[in-house]
């Protein structure tokens, strides 16, 4: 395990009471909390070095590009992409998704073609491919989910429906299924595919090499991994990149503009119209920074091992149930669960009394709720900062809230 | 905690008017978008103008949202529609006491929204 006191020292926002108890933050599946370094940095550039970027020749605008630029280079190194040009910034997952659906896919996407999602997808990976389906008529078919959470069948389906994309989260934001990416990657190259995979959940505590996952598009949110909100990255293989129209057209990704036509900048900047959130992918550089020095391995062994602990001792609660595979290795930092007889809003209202936020709803997978024949599910989701300490918080709460409630 | 007191957790335990009712003079299903909770609402009017002489719910919603539905049920029967479209957001939050976070007040206020459908459309066929 890291050294949670240690590192729970640079994340400012951890050591303040929530109802008069010490705050327990188990909600970082829906937002990561910022370490002090990533806050700072957002002030610093604010304060020092703020100027838009690639078009002034001024020392500030010189300094805003360059530090920018070079987010870009660290966030290319950081997923093993085979080139900076290769990274996208955006507003967050659900716009990476986008543009791959009205880039991509409305140059490459017919009537007569499949897309190949699964049933645990978070809608920003579902909505816009059924508003594209509307538009270009082509097929949505799903790959299922077991009573366990995992995939079903996932590689005779791919073989079988022959999609020409494939699009899928690598770590589940609700059963935490941590998806065999590599292995159903190569079976959809085998049968044609392009294959896009949704990591907002994956990147924050995994090592992540696009190449070897074999991914033609990685999509993630800053804020997830310890940065700034409204900053996203869209990776894509460069070819493909170069090959697809611009998402949305305006100032920073042109080369040259007359009154009825305008030529483009080659990728990334082609995708980047508009000022970009730069003070936000200053502090995105500080999160990527922050977790290179902590070490993704660290991180890695830590969450796991919570997870694992509180796998076990969430189960031991009479009338909990948790959905999702039940072996930790296959088992993402999140655990979605629900108690016999009491709604998941009141659980959390109960926990939020006593100072511990975890996520109650449908987590924005409506489908896959459905799946399983629930209207809602409790969530609880660790990072780095969290303790075991934390879990027993958490299962000790559970039994006070059946109390509280009667359950 | 004061949200889950005695008396909104007894509403929530053995709710009044629990159940469907068989010939309403009007029914409604309404949602909850922020949950994904249903309530289903049933009312029986009779009389020019209409009084409300029976009300009925069923709910997979959450203690909130069983607790307010029972109390609301409760308080409209037997009164004129005319009345009843009267009440307002800050009525049903007060059975609550102030004790609702803003993102809890929809879960309390699920039932009066389906309440309102359900007289708009009564009086609209009525």
């Amino acid at each position: 395990m890291l050294n949670a006191d240690k590192i729970r020292k640079d994340f400012p926002i951890l050591s303040q009471n929530v109802n008069g108890k010490p705050l327990v933050y188990l909600d970082s599946a829906a937002t990561s909390q910022k370490p002090a370094v990533v806050i700072g940095e957002l002030s610093r550039y604010y304060s020092k070095d703020n100027a838009n970027i690639h078009r002034g020749v001024h020392t500030l605008a010189e300094r805003a590009t360059a530090l920018f630029e070079g987010v870009r280079e660290k966030t290319a190194k950081f997923i093993s992409a085979s080139s900076p040009k290769e990274i996208v910034f955006t507003q967050g997952t659900t716009e990476a998704i986008n543009l791959v659906a009205y880039s991509w896919g409305k140059a490459n996407l017919t009537s007569k073609d499949t897309v190949l999602l699964t049933i645990m997808e978070h809608h920003s990976n579902l909505v816009p491919w059924q508003l594209l389906s509307k538009e270009l008529g082509f097929k949505l078919e799903f790959i299922m989910v077991t009573e366990d959470g995992y995939l079903e069948n996932p590689e005779e389906t791919i073989r079988k429906v022959k999609p020409k994309l494939l699009a899928f989260v690598h770590v589940s934001n609700v059963l935490g299924t941590i998806n065999p990416v590599k292995k159903l990657s190569k079976v959809a190259h085998k049968v044609g595919a392009t294959v896009l995979i949704d990591g907002a959940q994956a990147v924050s505590h995994t090592s992540v090499n696009v190449q070897s996952l074999g991914a033609d598009f990685y999509a993630f949110s800053a804020h997830k991994m310890l940065g700034p909100t409204g900053v996203g990255v869209l990776y894509g293989r460069r070819d493909l990149l170069e090959s697809m129209p611009p998402f949305m057209g305006g100032g920073e990704m042109i080369r040259e503009v007359s009154l009825d036509k305008s030529t483009y900048k080659d990728s990334p900047h082609k995708f980047e119209a508009g000022t970009p959130n730069i003070g936000g992918v200053a502090g995105f550089g500080a999160a990527l920074d922050y977790i290179s020095g902590v070490g993704m391995d660290g991180i890695k062994t830590h969450t796991e091992e919570l997870t694992a602990y509180a796998l076990d001792s969430l189960s031991k609660i009479d009338g909990l149930r948790i959905y999702g595979p039940r072996n930790p290795e296959d088992h993402g930092p999140v655990i979605a669960f629900t108690v016999e007889g009491i709604h998941p809003h009141d659980l959390a209202t109960v926990l939020d009394g006593e100072g511990i936020a975890i996520r109650s709803g449908n987590h924005c997978t409506m489908p896959l709720h459905k799946h399983f024949d629930l209207v809602a599910t409790a969530r609880a989701s660790f990072a780095l900062y969290n303790t075991k300490e934390e879990v027993d918080k958490l299962a000790e709460a559970v039994l006070e809230a059946k109390k509280v409630l009667g359950a | 905690m004061d949200l889950y007191r005695e008396e909104i957790l007894e509403h929530a335990k053995n709710p009044k008017n629990w159940g469907e009712m068989e010939n309403p003079t009007v029914k409604v299903q309404t949602p909850n978008p922020l949950c994904g909770d249903v309530i289903d609402l049933f009312l029986k009017l009779e009389g020019d103008p209409p009084k409300i002489t029976e009300a009925s719910f069923k709910t997979n919603g959450c203690v909130v949202s069983v607790a307010s539905s029972s109390m609301l049920t409760e308080a409209i029967k037997g009164k004129k529609a005319s009345n009843v479209l009267k009440l307002g957001e800050d009525d049903v939050l007060s059975w609550f006491g102030g004790t609702l976070t803003s993102s809890r007040r929809d879960c309390a206020l699920l039932p009066l929204k389906a309440l309102k459908e359900i007289l708009g459309k009564a009086i609209i066929v009525g």
